[in-house]
């Protein structure tokens, strides 16, 4: 990677567009923009693994490809150029974050992991069996007379006229 | 590349799932991800997203799939800062797309800046030039010079070519322009090109 002579920076900054008042006319700005539109709107460029081979390798001019996408991409631009410069500084991260990030590629202990779906199926039966206990001890005893669904009736019932009755309502109704 | 870039990470360890390396990992990662990821959404932030769930979903990728991003990487092709720097901007890029956040017409990044805005607002002179009738060379190198305010050294140094490979750029790209825009434009440019 050649070295950056800070010596020449003024020297070499002849032109300075950005304090250029531009092009007169607006009909070439509106050639620019639908140019750009066309440029701009295309697919980003995806092959890393050629922009990190070129990027590392500090004597290799840039690859065509390469610098298409630079020209009309100021964010890939930026990170390319520090990166190249080795000036990319890194930023430091919150304590929160780092141990978030830290937790996602722990390893978890395969026993551990069962003993957790052990624990939550124990518990949910015990939950279950509780239930059972509790509502088997609240109900008194009970007797075909007590109960008025639809199953109460006499079988003595069918024979008569209104057998019909005895198969929708309670003994005591009908 | 600087090697304090290059961190001493034992992916082999990674791999199985070691702890310790992991935690070296992330520890030597993590700083610059954040930088990629803030650097790609184009400042410190951006509507719907947040840089901490970015910075997670990079990890998220590198680990799904039993570490198959991650087991991709070579160290004998590149530093581990370069790689995890664009698997970054990848990842920011794909998550952006999806929130499909809103965008600025390219209409209204080509007005023509003055002298009182800002120098991110005046960046978008460059953009006021037809890009057909410059190469992308020299598109790349006057953005270069003039948009990210390189010299020609460092220019020089982003693409892997001499100085003077920089100065012959810039002087054909200004050739073209003159021709392009006629004698008006180059009263402009003839003043501060030596």
């Amino acid at each position: 990677m050649m070295r950056p002579d800070r010596d020449v920076q003024h020297d070499d900054r002849e032109t300075d567009l950005r304090n250029d008042p531009g092009p007169p006319g607006t009909d070439a700005m509106h050639d620019a923009a639908e140019q750009l539109k066309a440029t701009d709107q295309s697919e980003p460029f995806t092959d890393i693994d050629a922009l990190v081979a070129w990027i590392d390798d500090g004597d290799a001019p840039c690859p065509e490809t390469i610098e298409k996408v630079m020209a009309h991409d100021p964010a890939l631009r930026s990170l390319v150029r520090d990166l190249r410069l080795g000036r990319l500084t890194p930023e430091s991260a919150s304590a929160t974050l780092r141990n978030t990030v830290l937790d996602l590629g722990m390893p978890r202990p395969i026993l551990a992991t069962i003993g957790r779906w052990s624990a939550a199926a124990a518990a949910a039966i015990a939950i279950a069996l509780l239930g059972f206990q509790l509502g088997t001890s609240a109900a008194g005893p009970r007797t075909l007379l007590q109960d008025n669904g639809l199953a109460a009736f006499g079988l003595d019932d069918t024979t008569s006229d209104e057998a019909w009755v005895a198969l929708l309502l309670p003994e005591d109704a009908s | 590349m600087s090697d304090t870039h290059r961190h001493p990470v034992d992916l082999e360890a990674c791999f199985t799932g070691d702890a310790a390396a992991w935690t070296a990992f992330v520890d030597g990662t993590i700083g610059l991800v954040i930088t990629a990821v803030r650097r790609t959404m184009g400042g410190p932030g951006a509507p719907g997203m947040d840089v901490d769930d970015l910075v997670q979903q990079v990890y998220v990728r590198l680990l799904q799939h039993d570490r198959r991003l991650l087991r991709s990487y070579d160290p004998a092709r590149s530093a581990l800062s370069t790689w995890i720097t664009l698997v970054t901007r990848s990842t920011t890029i794909d998550a952006l797309r999806r929130k499909r956040l809103p965008t600025v017409h390219v209409d209204a990044a080509l007005r023509i800046p003055t002298e009182d805005q800002p120098p991110e607002a005046r960046e978008s002179a460059l953009n006021a030039i037809p890009i057909d009738i410059l190469t992308d060379r020299q598109i790349l190198v006057l953005r270069l010079l003039y948009d990210d305010g390189l010299d020609v050294t460092d220019a020089a140094a982003v693409l892997g070519v001499e100085p003077q490979t920089i100065r012959s750029t810039r002087h054909k790209a200004m050739e073209r322009l003159r021709t392009h825009f006629g004698p008006e434009a180059s009263k402009t440019t003839t003043a501060g090109e030596g």
